[in-house]
This record gives structure tokens, C-alpha cells and sequence, in this order.
């Protein structure tokens, strides 16, 4: 016969419900993004949240970097994992979550900048400079620093402004091969091109590249 | 090889996808060629100085905000597996009105043209029964057949007359 708790003995419910929260989210953390989403299907929020925390700085730079504008790409990460959430049920595990999520947000970007095309009236899709003067990215940091810090950051700025100045189709692979390091077979998934495509693509990005910035660089103390 | 065609393994000779005979040769034209070195290594360190941009990192908020907009969500039913029930009702709706209008038809035909075996429309102990195609245009009803005490629309249109059940021998009218 067991003893009856008395009142004063401290009830082992609370710890139970925090260790098997600590499980887990360990759990959460060591699973694959699929096992993740197969989750998700079933309306697990804890697994949607953890996916949300491994990848909502990717798609925040990948949307950033295409539409160069920081605010509104913070909007957008938001859309991405909102149609994540609503179709979540349309994902199939043949194919890599990262594969699928990355899709959304490189749709939602090209988007964004067809919109602001129809809101600014300007006529090719490519033509992006005069648009993103405003809307560049902007440094977090503002307060003084040294003058090579300074060359430095005016050097990114530049980076920055000269892959905006990009075509479109040069811009969208250097983002994801340079700045994401996804592979060429998931770049070419992503955009629904051929492999060989993505590689002349990301070569002609590259050098289109090094003619704008050259002089930028040799400016910042570069030697070749 | 010139510098054109240099150029277009520049990204491949970078990462090692060259195949042994492209890689050789354009390492000896870079040898060869001290503009096309440095033209080579500009593009080279164009191509670190992107990888080394630094990575935006989204701010922890961001999470809260998501996830609260997808409760929120959830609280209206978006996303929710009844969103899936209700495409297939949607689906299944003009199917539904497809078959609903075929059964109207049918019944309307089917009335019209007096029914299939006029059904049991009884008043006491009479019947009335479809007259046979024999009788048509005629007020004769069929020996063995009886009329129900009410004046009807046989299935021609013209109206029965009326007999008592059984009293009166029904007679020929043309």
C-alpha cells in the first residue's frame, strides 16, 4: 500500500512536464528538416518552430539580397513561412524541405520587384538601379569607426548595390551559389534550369561582377 | 585558347570541376599570359569578397511574430485539415446539382407522361390503373379495371368519366 502524499512533499508533475519539454526539443533539434515537416503535417507547433528558427536567417538574406530592400524582406520572410504553414500538407518528402522553402522565397522576391516595376512604372524587370537607390540595404551600425573599418564597409555597401545592378537571372544564382552555398543541382531545382544552365549563369554573374567592382577594389587597397 | 574562352572556365578552374585536359590548359595560357594572371585573380577575389559579405541574422522576435500569426491562422481556419474537406465538398457540389437536375427532369418527364404505372392513387376501393394503348382516345375502361370515384386526367389528357364502383356497366363514347 502506498504511502498518500502529503501536502507538504513537493508534487513531481512540474519537473516531469519540463524534462519531457527538454526531450523534446532536443529531439527536435537532432531531427532532419523532413522529419521536421512530417510533423508539422500534423500540427506540431514545436517542430514548426524549430524549423522556423533554422531557416528564417537564410530566407531573410536570400530575399534581401534579391530585392534589396531589408524591411520589406523581413515581411516577406514572414509570407514565406506562412505559406509554409497553410501548405504544409502539399509538401512531399521526395523532394529536400530546403529545396521547397527556398522556392517559396525566391518566388515571393521575384514578385516583390515585378510589384514595385508596376508601382514605379519602370518598363524592364532588370532595370532595378533607380528603384533600389531608396532601398538599398542599410548597415545596422551608423556610429564612427576607423578608416579601414570604414573602407570596408563602403566596400560591402558597393558589393551589395553592384549585385543589385545585376540582371535578375545573374543575380538569383550568385545569391544562392556565393551567399547561400547551395549546390548547382538544388539551384537549378530551385529555378527550374538546367545544371548547365546554373553553371554559364553563375560564371558570366561572377565576371559581369569583378567589372563593377575592379576599381572598387583596387580603391580599398586590393592588388592583382 | 584565348582570353574569351579563358573566361568562361574561370568558375570551374575556382572550384575544382575543371575536367584534367581544361585544367591544364588553362593553367599554361595563365602562365603564359600575365594580363590574363591578373585578370584571373581579380575575378578571384571578386568572388571572395561576395562569399565574405557578412550573413544577416534575423532577429529573435521574428520567430514570436511568425508564430503568432500562425496561431492566429489557425484560429481561422486556415491550414487546417477541414480546409481539405471543404475542397471536396466544393468538388463534389456541381456534381451533386448535376445529378439533383437529372432527377428533376426525369420526375417531370415521368409525371408528364402520366407515370410509369400510375401509382396507387386510391380512393376506397378503387383504382385507377393506365388505360392500354388500345383504348387510346377512348372513354372505355378496360374490363377488370375500375375508376376512382374522382373525375382524373388519364394519362391522354381526357378526362375519366366518372363511375360508380361497380353499379355501372361503363359504356363506349366516341
Amino acid at each position: 500500500m502506498t504511502p498518500d502524499r502529503t501536502r507538504d512533499e513537493p508534487s513531481d508533475a512540474p519537473n516531469e512536464a519540463v524534462e519531457r519539454r527538454a526531450k523534446t526539443i532536443s529531439h527536435l533539434k537532432l531531427s532532419s528538416d523532413e522529419d521536421l515537416m512530417e510533423a508539422c503535417v500534423e500540427d506540431s507547433e514545436e517542430a514548426f518552430q524549430e524549423l522556423v528558427n533554422r531557416y528564417k536567417s537564410r530566407i531573410l538574406n536570400i530575399i534581401s539580397r534579391y530585392i534589396g530592400d531589408r524591411e520589406r524582406a523581413r515581411d516577406l520572410t514572414q509570407e514565406v513561412f506562412m505559406r509554409v504553414f497553410i501548405h504544409r500538407r502539399r509538401y512531399r518528402r521526395s523532394g529536400k524541405f530546403s529545396t521547397w522553402i527556398y522556392t517559396i522565397a525566391v518566388n515571393l522576391a521575384k514578385n516583390e520587384i515585378r510589384r514595385k516595376v508596376r508601382l514605379s512604372k519602370v518598363v524592364p524587370v532588370d532595370t532595378v538601379t533607380e528603384m533600389n537607390e531608396s532601398g538599398t540595404l542599410q548597415l545596422t551600425d551608423e556610429g564612427p569607426v576607423a578608416d579601414a573599418q570604414l573602407a570596408t564597409r563602403d566596400l560591402s555597401q558597393t558589393v551589395r548595390e553592384a549585385i543589385m545592378k545585376l540582371p535578375a537571372k545573374y543575380r538569383e544564382v550568385l545569391i544562392l551559389r556565393d551567399l547561400q552555398d547551395l549546390s548547382y543541382i538544388e539551384i537549378g531545382e530551385i529555378l527550374g534550369i538546367p545544371g548547365g544552365t546554373v553553371r554559364s549563369r553563375i560564371n558570366r554573374a561572377r565576371l559581369a561582377l569583378k567589372e563593377k567592382l575592379t576599381p572598387y577594389m583596387r580603391r580599398s587597397g586590393y592588388e592583382f | 585558347m584565348n582570353s574569351k574562352d579563358a573566361r568562361k572556365l574561370y568558375s570551374g578552374y575556382l572550384e575544382g570541376e575543371l575536367s584534367a585536359d581544361e585544367d591544364d590548359e588553362l593553367r599554361s595560357f595563365l602562365a603564359a599570359s600575365p594580363a590574363a594572371a591578373a585578370d584571373y585573380r581579380q575575378f578571384e577575389a571578386t568572388v571572395e569578397l561576395l562569399r565574405s559579405l557578412p550573413r544577416e541574422e534575423a532577429a529573435d522576435d521574428m520567430t514570436l511574430d511568425i508564430m503568432s500569426r500562425v496561431r492566429r491562422a489557425r484560429a481561422r481556419g486556415e491550414g487546417v485539415r477541414v480546409g481539405r474537406e471543404r475542397r471536396r465538398l466544393k468538388q463534389l457540389v456541381p456534381l451533386a446539382t448535376m445529378l439533383m437536375l437529372g432527377f428533376v427532369f426525369a420526375f417531370a418527364a415521368i409525371t408528364a407522361g402520366g407515370g410509369l404505372g400510375s401509382s396507387g392513387d386510391v380512393a376506397g376501393d378503387a383504382t385507377v390503373t393506365d388505360a392500354p394503348k388500345a383504348f387510346a382516345g377512348t372513354d372505355i375502361v378496360p374490363e377488370g379495371h375500375a375508376l376512382s370515384e374522382t373525375f382524373e386526367q388519364n394519362r391522354y389528357d381526357r378526362p375519366l368519366r366518372q363511375v360508380d364502383s361497380g353499379t355501372e356497366s361503363p359504356s363506349i363514347v366516341f
